[in-house]
């Protein structure tokens, strides 16, 4: 905070710094000319410079005025807090205006306002493209304005002329007087430019202590959730034990103790064997239900509430929208109706292999294709993201295999082009229902 | 934070502070331009700067006739304008008052171009570019100008200046010496041969003491000669000369072979004065002050005399040079219409220009007003007696004359060759390499 002070203290300075020093050259222009008339050399000042001067009020006006409306952009520009970029652009292509129309005002006879516009522009640059654009618009404006290099073109009148209607010892103060306002100026710059970058200095000192800060919340974050992940694994692997203890178990130790009865009963008498046999059988299909039951559970919600065409396309839409990318999916097999199982199953590798698409192969194009070829259906999942040379079996393609080889199906997968999924499974289409 | 929170509050203060004063200042300069420049709008008046006395040093009457009656007649035609001058700015003082008014950006509207500044002037941008306003203006037609007077106001191909009056060179003859003589008075188609050899018959010793007392020419110079043989010295643009030509040399030699007529001895005026030289270049505006009574009891008094035109070279003819008094319009100046109106009154009205016949000592720079009857009468009313000079001569003259050239070295250049050219003259330098020397110093003199 406290350089900020002194900033803008060394901005105040340098505005008060070049009004003093604009009405130097102005009046000393102005003088000037009224003493070349006053002792008659007025002809042989035109024959020496061959310009005609503007008029003494005129260069008054126009370089105060241009001097002054300068200075407002300047404040301007530095008090406008606003994130648009091409507001301050613009603002300091008004100021570089005023510069360049103040500087010919006093015959390119000082040059330090371009100091001003240099500091403005440093102060709101950003970025290395900036950097360059900033340079060669600095060696611009100093080529504009400095009289040694265009003055001469642009029929300016030199300051020694002006002063060369003075004596020689008034002479000697306004020039001493002129470059101790150079002088001055200068430091003053060369100060507030070293402010300007000890300040931005301290932001990027700010910025990478907050940065490591973050880095360090991210790890704990990404700890956090591996931990999550082990904890709901823990609890959906509790929740099975459970429930294969209350239903399957349940019901396995009820049909063991009915056949362990019925083989001591068997003999005395087969036919309360065979009611008991009956009642195991009960059990048994109870326990069928309970693991389907349970089973049921784990199933998709998707594919609980709508059938598996509707589910692939609202999980595809989805993903469209939260991943942003093209999907196409092609069904030829109508109606997409299989036993659960089946279904599961073709969903979970659709949903496997698309999850992989986005998350390894960064692909923004997906398709989808579904066919049948005699009692296989064939799914085939292409992308056109980085695929890989060598493809790894991960977590994801190991169990999308297990998944598919518990229905006798194959999965063949190639990174070289994008990544390529097909997998294939044999329908008993004898069992669907309709 | 309250701490922090109030220093950005006094940054704040600060810079509005410096944005308020910067405004208030701005506003203070915006008033005080608007308050200055608010006139009064009823009158329009139209500056207009001029000199007293003669463009070419001889004595005139009143000097503002013709100006004040051209101001009049422009003011009843164009009502709510006034056209206002300083009166009593001499010739001499005029460059410095012009340059003085232009340095404190009050030039005239309209003014008089002082000699050798037309140049400067135009090339500082004191000078309005007039032919956008000959072009619009289909009153004004540039053919009714002579063109010698009139391409003395043009630069580099545009026009910044009309001419007002000119002056062209005539051959003043001492009649009386030539009668004496037994020599007819040449007339207006002789040529250097005739001139050369009357100078040769009457150059002599008259009363016997073997001192030459009788000459044939003063004044006559190498600047004359090469006008009338027709040689161009320098380009439009001033930037090549042509000293090297073969014609240059013949004339070079002439001048020679007239010199040598003298056999050593220097002419001065004092001769001429005292009716012992035959001939003498003249400004016509001398002929025309010195000519009519009262003037012409003053100066040659004692012998009878007129003019001719200057004698042609073998590839010229009777040229003379014209000096031309121009004016210009400013270009700052608020009226620029009513500018080029008065322009146009004084350099291109009849009425002006006759009148410059009767109250100005040049020549008028309209062809029709030199070709009036008018003008014939007046100069027959100024010159009682048989006078070679009549209206078809003056014409001719005009119609034939050299504009000098106007281009910022060119007296510079002028006086240099000049000297090399009297070197020549005097033997010190041969001839062929001295002038083709002369081009080349010439030549990189006027590319500085």
């Amino acid at each position: 905070m406290n350089k900020e002070n002194v900033i803008i203290k060394l901005q105040i300075a340098m505005y008060l710094l070049n009004f003093a020093a604009v009405c130097l050259v102005t009046g000393t222009m102005i003088f000037s000319i009224f003493e070349t008339v006053d002792s008659m050399n007025a002809s042989s000042f035109l024959e020496s410079v061959y310009v005609r001067p503007w008029k003494p009020e005129m260069i008054s006006v126009t370089a105060l005025a241009c001097y002054l409306l300068l200075v407002l952009c300047s404040s301007i520009n530095y008090l406008w807090k606003t994130k648009k970029r091409e507001i301050h652009f613009l603002i300091i292509v008004v100021e570089i205006v005023f510069c360049i129309s103040a500087t010919v005002a006093m015959n390119m006879n000082y040059d330090g306002l371009v100091l001003l516009i240099v500091a403005d522009m440093i102060r709101e640059q950003k970025g290395n493209m900036q950097k360059i654009v900033l340079g060669v618009a600095i060696i611009g404006l100093y080529t504009i304005v400095d009289y040694n290099l265009l003055g001469n073109y642009f029929g300016m009148i030199p300051w020694d002329t002006f002063l060369s209607n003075f004596n020689t010892s008034f002479q000697a103060i306004l020039k001493g007087v002129k470059s101790i306002f150079t002088s001055i100026n200068l430091v003053l710059f060369i100060l507030y430019m070293a402010m300007l970058l000890q300040r931005e200095h301290n932001e990027r000192e700010q910025i990478q202590i907050l940065n490591s800060q973050l880095k360090f919340a991210n790890l704990k974050l990404k700890a956090y959730a591996i931990a999550a992940e082990k904890n709901a694994e823990t609890k959906e692997r509790n929740r099975l034990a459970r429930e294969i203890h209350d239903t399957l178990g349940h019901a396995l130790t009820g049909i063991v103790a009915g056949i362990d009865a019925c083989i001591t009963m068997i003999d005395i008498s087969p036919e309360a064997t065979k009611k008991q046999l009956e009642k195991i059988g009960n059990v048994a299909r109870q326990g069928i239900t309970d693991v389907r039951r349970s089973v049921s559970k784990l199933r998709p919600d998707a594919l609980e509430k709508m059938d598996l065409e509707k589910a692939i396309s609202k999980m595809m839409e989805e993903l469209k929208n939260t991943a942003n990318i093209d999907i196409v999916f092609k069904n030829q097999v109508h109606p997409l109706k299989f036993l659960e199982d089946e279904e599961e199953v073709i969903y979970r590798v659709v949903q496997e292999a698309t999850t992989n698409s986005v998350r390894h192969g960064h692909a923004d194009k997906i398709s989808i294709e579904i066919s049948k070829k005699e009692e296989w259906l064939t799914i085939i999942v292409k992308d056109n993201g980085l695929g890989c040379k060598e493809v790894e079996e991960g977590f994801g393609l190991k169990h999308m295999k297990e998944r598919l080889e518990l229905l006798n199906g194959r999965l063949e997968y190639d990174g070289q082009d994008g990544f390529f999924i097909k997998a294939s499974i044999p329908i008993r289409w004898g069992e669907e229902f309709n | 934070m309250e701490r922090e929170g109030r220093k950005q509050k006094n940054k704040q203060l600060a810079l509005g502070i410096v944005i308020f004063i910067t405004t208030s200042l701005l506003l203070l300069i915006g008033a005080t331009t608007i308050s200055q420049n608010q006139k009064d709008d009823k009158v329009t008046v139209l500056h207009f700067g001029m000199f007293a006395g003669s463009y070419w040093d001889v004595p005139t009457g009143n000097c503002y006739q013709v100006i004040d009656d051209a101001i009049q007649r422009f003011e009843e035609s164009h009502s709510n304008v006034k056209i206002e001058y300083v009166s009593g700015i001499l010739k001499d003082d005029y460059s410095e008052w012009l340059a003085e008014q232009v340095l404190l950006g009050k030039e005239p509207d309209v003014f008089m171009i002082p000699a050798g500044e037309f140049d400067m002037l135009a090339s500082v941008g004191v000078l309005k570019d007039l032919d956008d306003f000959i072009k619009k203006d289909s009153s004004f037609h540039e053919d009714a100008y002579y063109s010698a007077a009139y391409n003395y106001g043009s630069i580099r191909q545009r026009q910044y200046a009309l001419p007002y009056e000119t002056v062209p060179t005539l051959m003043f003859v001492n009649k009386t010496l030539l009668e004496k003589e037994g020599i007819a008075m040449p007339d207006t188609n002789w040529n250097w041969q005739d001139f050369l050899d009357i100078c040769r018959q009457v150059t002599k010793d008259t009363n016997g003491d073997g001192v030459t007392d009788q000459f044939g020419y003063y004044d006559y110079g190498w600047k004359n000669a090469v006008i009338s043989n027709g040689i161009r010295l320098f380009d439009d643009n001033g930037e090549n000369t042509f000293f090297g030509d073969e014609k240059v040399e013949a004339t070079v030699r002439f001048v020679k072979e007239l010199t040598d007529v003298n056999q050593g001895f220097t002419v001065t005026s004092k001769e001429f004065d005292e009716g012992k030289v035959a001939f003498r270049p003249l400004d016509f505006s001398e002929y025309k002050t010195y000519k009519p009574y009262p003037w012409r009891i003053k100066k040659y008094s004692n012998f009878e005399w007129d003019c001719v035109t200057m004698p042609a070279g073998p590839s010229g003819k009777n040229q003379s040079e014209v000096s031309t008094l121009l004016i210009g319009v400013g270009s700052r100046t608020n009226y620029e219409e009513l500018a080029w109106e008065f322009i146009k009154t004084l350099c291109y009205e009849e009425e002006t220009q006759k009148q410059i016949l009767k109250d100005s000592q040049g020549l008028p720079v309209i062809r029709e007003v030199v070709q009036s009857s008018e003008f014939q009468e007046l100069l027959q009313m100024d010159a009682p007696g048989t006078s070679k000079i009549n209206m078809s001569v003056i014409d001719q003259v005009m119609e034939e004359a050299v504009a000098t050239p106007n281009f910022r070295q060119y007296s510079s250049v002028m006086s240099e060759a000049d000297r090399e050219i009297s070197r020549i003259l005097n033997g010190e330098v041969s001839m062929d390499n001295g002038l083709l020397k002369l081009q080349r110093e010439m030549n990189s003199l006027l590319k500085q």
